[in-house]
């Protein structure tokens, strides 16, 4: 019996391994490797010649001189990360808003679905671009108010700064929330009704609950959004640094080309992790696991 | 007395903050959902603009007199349905075969104990946060390697091998979902004799529909609006957003040399945008009723 049991453990493994082995060959090839590779290639000055690609040792030449001396990229850098830090929250919190009311049960719910669903179908880098740049989002301008004037000419300007990229950008946004609102939505889904009913019983108002019962229910799926946003926002195309990487991949010059595009790649993702751990670290992520301890 | 309290239940204060906070609830839907639609009747009406209305400073939104010069101008350059065949052939096949090869790796990884399982399982959480940016370099220079870049086969090889573009999430969503399935169903097999094959043949797939139409949905859109890597490595894949691109830009070309000829404006702008998201709209419309219904059955996340 023992025996028996041991040799069904066996062939249990064997299949798992079987049915994952076409994405085992496909992370070594196409994820691991070319991790591996573009942190070596960032390491050199890569070129591509007539007989073929010519990889030149210089250490951390092209990350320093990113670092400290590329100005176009250092903007870029500092923009975007802005973009993401301070419109993350605010993709996040709106997505929990129209999940809560798309989660009641109110008449043409499917309709209202149905419209917020829409711009993840659609959504593309040129789209968004264009739409951008002809001013299809500019529904209101929110940034011409006595409020904003006053602090851009007194000393709150970086405050201004950042009140001014959320208020331009709120609309456009948006449309980065569709996948959020689905998880939030399924999240929601899931909440067990009696205890609802226990804190209505209890005379417990529609805030408290939200407060107490919802939004610390809702957790793993705010984590699993606040990822997802930071990591949709970006790689998507419209990003600047995005850009700037593809387009000095084939270039020719000094600090450009392979080697020098895989070094900026590489900033960009240490950026974007330490950006995600930011967030964790402010929403408080793993905490309850120290408490059960 | 019976219409004091017909009276008191009409103001019985739980109902009227039901109906003050349902209002609320709609009002609220309303306002987002004006700002979700906005972009898209914007970008409608303005593609039918005509040369008169552009300079009118009365005419915001809804055309005075609607043309359809735009349209005729963008047809006139480029083959719409080609170009929509190579975006259907691009999208749909690297779909399918993504599709596949995550329901393959989900239900592995949901069926079956292995050592390395949560090796593996934190290897696709931990994919899904590198930036193809990283990636694209050497992968470009793997399949230049091959003979793959101008091909087709750029896109299909990695979607195959679960790395298709964003496979990750569709990985777990597969493995949530195969786990909400009971193992009761597939012991019942097993103890009739079934292989695991068979099990996953007859019992797994016919019980996946809702995951894989969510996937498919999800996997052929994303395909379908994806530009970046797609001139990277396949370069004239000839897909409709890629197309209406480079339409854009002859006609730019052609505006800059002969003043006469028509200016690449808004409403022309707005026109390839309109027509490179059709097929889309089509598509979601046919669809829209599957994707809800399987969005509330897979549950996409689960704990």
């Amino acid at each position: 019996m023992k025996l028996k049991k041991k040799g069904m453990k066996k062939r249990s493994a064997l299949y798992g391994y079987l049915f994952t082995l076409p994405w085992l060959i496909g992370f070594l090839s196409f994820t691991l490797y070319p991790l591996v590779s573009s942190l070596f290639m960032s390491l050199n000055k890569v070129q591509i010649t007539g007989d073929g690609i010519k990889a030149k040792y210089i250490g951390l030449g092209n990350i320093v001189y990113a670092l400290t001396l590329d100005f176009e990229f250092l903007k870029a850098m500092v923009e975007t990360g802005r973009f993401i830090i301070v419109l993350t929250p605010l993709i996040v919190i709106i997505s929990l808003i129209i999940a809560l009311l798309l989660n009641k049960k109110l008449m043409f719910r499917t309709f209202f679905r149905a419209i917020y669903f829409l711009p993840v179908i659609i959504i593309s880098g040129e789209l968004m671009n264009s739409l951008k740049n002809n001013g299809a989002f500019d529904i209101i301008d929110l940034t011409e108010n006595s409020v904003l004037r006053w602090m851009d000419y007194s000393n709150f300007s970086q405050i201004y700064l950042i009140i001014e990229l959320l208020l331009k950008n709120v609309f456009s946004v948006m449309w980065f929330s569709g996948v959020q609102i689905l998880i939030y939505l399924s999240g929601l889904q899931k909440l067990d009704a009696s205890v609802y009913e226990a804190a209505y019983i209890d005379g417990a108002s529609g805030w408290q609950t939200f407060w107490k019962l919802t939004l610390p229910a809702m957790k793993q799926f705010t984590t699993l959004n606040i990822i997802y946003t930071i990591v949709l926002l970006a790689t998507f195309p419209t990003s600047e640094v995005v850009a700037m990487i593809k387009s000095k991949m084939f270039g020719k010059g000094d600090y450009e080309g392979l080697g020098y595009s895989s070094a900026l790649a590489w900033i960009y993702f240490v950026m974007i992790i330490l950006i995600i751990f930011l967030f964790l670290m402010i929403t408080g992520f793993g905490k309850e696991r120290k408490r059960v301890r | 007395m019976k219409y004091k309290k017909l009276w008191g239940h009409i103001f019985a204060k739980k109902i009227w903050k039901k109906r003050i906070t349902d209002i609320i609830s709609y009002a609220l839907l309303l306002i987002f959902g004006f700002v979700f639609i906005y972009p898209i009747v914007y970008m409608i009406l303005r593609s039918f603009m005509g040369q008169g209305d552009i300079f009118n400073p009365f005419v915001h939104l809804v055309p005075t007199k609607p043309v359809l010069d735009n349209y005729k101008l963008l047809f006139g350059k480029m083959n719409f349905l080609k170009a929509i065949a190579q975006s259907i052939y691009l999208s749909f096949t690297s779909s399918a075969l993504q599709v596949i090869s995550c329901g393959l790796t989900g239900y592995g990884l949901s069926r079956f104990d292995f050592r390395l399982k949560k090796v593996y399982i934190a290897l696709i959480i931990v994919s899904f946060v590198i930036p193809s940016q990283v990636l694209m370099i050497p992968t470009y220079l793997g399949l230049n390697e091959l003979g793959l870049i101008g091909s087709r086969l750029s896109f299909f090889l990695p979607a195959v091998l679960g790395q298709g573009l964003k496979s990750s999430i569709f990985i777990l969503i597969f493995y949530n979902f195969f786990n909400t399935i009971p193992r009761v169903l597939d012991e019942a097999a097993q103890i009739d004799g079934a292989s695991a094959w068979i099990i996953f043949r007859k019992i797994a797939i016919p019980l996946s529909v809702p995951a894989v139409v969510l996937t498919m949905i999800f996997s052929i859109v994303w395909y379908w609006n994806e530009s970046y890597l797609t001139t990277l490595y396949i370069n004239d894949a000839g897909t409709l957003p890629i197309q209406m691109s480079s339409v854009l830009s002859t006609l730019q070309n052609m505006a800059n040399k002969d003043p006469n000829a028509m200016q690449v404006n808004i409403p022309v702008k707005m026109a390839a945008n309109v027509l490179t998201i059709i097929p889309l709209l089509i598509f979601y419309t046919v669809l829209q009723r599957q994707f809800i219904e399987s969005v509330d059955r897979t549950g996409i996340t689960g704990e």
